[in-house]
């Protein structure tokens, strides 16, 4: 009997320590939007109990509040109040974490990202491209999205290319009508997209749409469709014309996210389709795209400054 | 002294029953104070042993013996569930699996020394809580304070007084129980809980209307002070100690020494002003003391 009660136990994940380690995860700790990285390295020896805190915790010196529910500091860079608020949030595989990183139970393969950033214009920024092929590959906390590839008209080449993309990068991609469970990569050139919900989000500010980019039309409806790469205060930071390419990450509630491939133009797309992989977007919120370029969103501010 | 609640006030010529309540509201005081918000765990163990040290000095053994039992079992208590209910910090001793309502359950050291200080603010607070409660005569008490909130000053006094009553009481009935011989049925606590309760409301009938007797329904003011009563020599010492250990307590929650941080890992540095403070308040204990003791002398001590 108890042989009976241990082996129960057991496996209800009852003992002593930590627990079996197995398995490794990537960390990342970065400060302003991914513009600079302080930490990056994959962390082995996965026990049962390793939070996102714990993991951090060893790789790091950090400090808490609230109980140790909420990362303060990390390495002597801590959140601050004032006229520009910042502080630390951390993604999993892209999608901001929903609870504190002391309840979050970090899996084998679950790429961790803390980022300091100014938080005040835009404190919900709930997915972003920096840990592709993330979330394609593992998802959020064992929920793993069939991922669908939504292509636009005139879209074939790009289409293809991301789809080969994604498939050499080890996703598995779904035929089909997309479901509310699936997670949808739309490819396509601007105006043809913004008729989505979801994407449609890209038109609001980045309070909203967590992405520091505009769309425009110069001269006006009828005009040529302009790109307006913004700073971390909203302001409009750097214009971009034709053959301008995008990729950002939308997330609203708990729906599975949504990844936007798209462009100016059909140029554009060619662009950003091309862009996708670990290499162009590692680190960065949202990626534009042009002149053979990849350049991070938001883009950087230098009066803007960063936190003491 | 059987049959009486520990914590029940017993005049005697001790120091603390002696001084006058504002010198000894300050003294003890800045012992509560510190123990309801200090977080360093050296000045809180100093205040618990200071004030116990101050117990004893004015003849409340048996109060201070109480609290300290009831703290540490409450300690106990709050160890326990802040390890269960608080899976933060780092270090994992025990993995517990996943529970309802609690979720996943990770028993850390550093949680289970979280409990640690907040059982250790328990036991200060207590132990200081029994020594004012078996020093302090209510009556004064209620004088000192009826000017200023009438009702509340009559509420504490009158629980300060009837609380012991019922333990008394609660004691009796179990010894009445016990006489039955053996072979009667055993008293169930509900059963004896309903004897208390039915005790207490006749005893709060009485209360209700001696006060009325004695005016208090007429709105007629008590005298605001104690003010016929002489000075006592030991004022001028409680007075000292109270504002010196006073200030000791408000610069330990100014400067934050010495504070225990639990989550993630435990960082405990006390620093020089930390061992001071604590220093200050354990020794502060003795400032109730005096030579010769106060044994054998019951009764007014002026």
């Amino acid at each position: 009997m108890a042989l009976l009660a241990v082996l129960i136990l057991t496996g209800c994940g009852v003992g002593f320590g930590a627990g079996d380690e197995s398995g490794s995860a990537g960390l990342t700790v970065t400060r302003d939007y991914g513009s600079q990285v302080l930490v990056d390295e994959a962390v082995g020896g996965l026990g049962q109990s390793s939070t996102a805190m714990r993991l951090l915790d060893g790789a790091a010196e950090i400090e808490t509040r609230y109980g140790g529910g909420f990362v303060q500091s990390i390495d002597g860079i801590s959140g601050s109040g004032g006229a520009r608020s910042f502080d630390w949030f951390y993604f999993v595989n892209g999608i901001a974490a929903d609870r504190g990183a002391a309840e979050y139970v970090v899996a084998p393969g679950d790429r961790m990202w803390w980022d300091h950033r100014d938080w005040t214009d835009a404190m919900n920024v709930n997915a972003v491209v920096g840990s592709y092929p993330e979330p394609m590959k593992s998802g959020y906390e064992g929920r793993e999205w069939p991922v669908v590839v939504q292509c636009r008209e005139q879209q074939g080449p790009a289409c293809n290319l991301v789809s080969d993309q994604l498939a050499a990068d080890g996703v598995e991609i779904s035929t089909g009508e997309p479901g509310p469970e699936s997670m949808r990569v739309m490819v396509g050139a601007w105006p043809a997209l913004r008729s989505d919900p979801v994407a449609s989000r890209l038109d609001a500010a980045p309070a909203v749409s967590g992405v520091f980019a505009r769309f425009g039309r110069e001269g006006g409806e009828g005009g040529s469709v302009t790109l307006t790469g913004l700073d971390q205060r909203g302001g409009a930071a750097a214009g971009f014309g034709p053959a301008t390419g995008l990729l950002a990450a939308l997330r609203t509630g708990e729906d599975p996210p949504v990844w936007v491939i798209t462009g100016t133009d059909p140029d554009g797309v060619s662009l950003a389709a091309a862009a996708l992989g670990e290499a162009n977007l590692r680190h960065r919120y949202a990626a534009v795209v042009f002149d053979g370029k990849v350049a991070s969103l938001p883009i950087p501010d230098p009066a803007a400054g960063t936190a003491p | 002294m059987n049959g009486i609640s520990p914590l029940a006030y017993v005049p005697r010529r001790a120091t603390l029953q002696s001084a006058g309540l504002g010198p000894v509201a300050l003294f003890l005081g800045a012992y509560l104070l510190v123990c309801f918000f200090s977080s360093d765990p050296l000045v809180l163990a100093a205040a618990t042993t200071g004030a116990a040290i101050a117990g004893y000095g004015c003849g409340a053994a048996r109060a201070v013996r109480f609290s300290l039992r009831l703290g540490f079992a409450l300690a106990a208590a709050l160890i326990v569930i802040n390890g269960l209910v608080t899976s933060r910090g780092s270090t994992v001793l025990l993995r517990l699996g996943e529970w309802p309502i609690l979720g996943r359950v990770d028993v850390t050291l550093e949680a289970l020394a979280a409990g640690a200080v907040i059982g250790l603010r328990a036991i200060g607070t207590m132990v200081v809580i029994g020594v004012w409660s078996a020093c302090v005569d209510p009556d004064r008490m209620l004088r000192a304070v009826s000017g200023v909130a009438r009702r509340s000053a009559l509420t504490a006094t009158l629980i300060s007084r009837l609380v012991p009553l019922a333990a008394t009481d609660y004691a009796r009935l179990g010894e009445a129980a016990g006489l039955r011989g053996p072979g009667a049925a055993p008293v169930g606590r509900a059963a004896m809980a309903n004897r208390l309760l039915a005790g207490s409301l006749d005893r709060a009938v009485d209360v209700a209307a001696t006060l009325e007797l004695r005016g208090y329904g007429q709105g007629k003011d008590a005298p605001a002070r104690d003010e016929h009563r002489a000075r006592s020599r030991f004022d001028r010492r409680f007075l000292v100690a109270g504002v010196v250990l006073m200030a000791a307590a408000l610069a330990a929650l100014v400067t934050g020494t010495g504070s225990l941080t639990t989550y993630p890992t435990i960082d405990y540095s006390p620093g020089p002003l930390s061992f001071g403070i604590a220093a200050m308040f354990a020794a502060g204990g003795f400032v109730t003391w005096r030579r010769g003791g106060w044994k054998g002398r019951r009764g007014d001590g002026r």
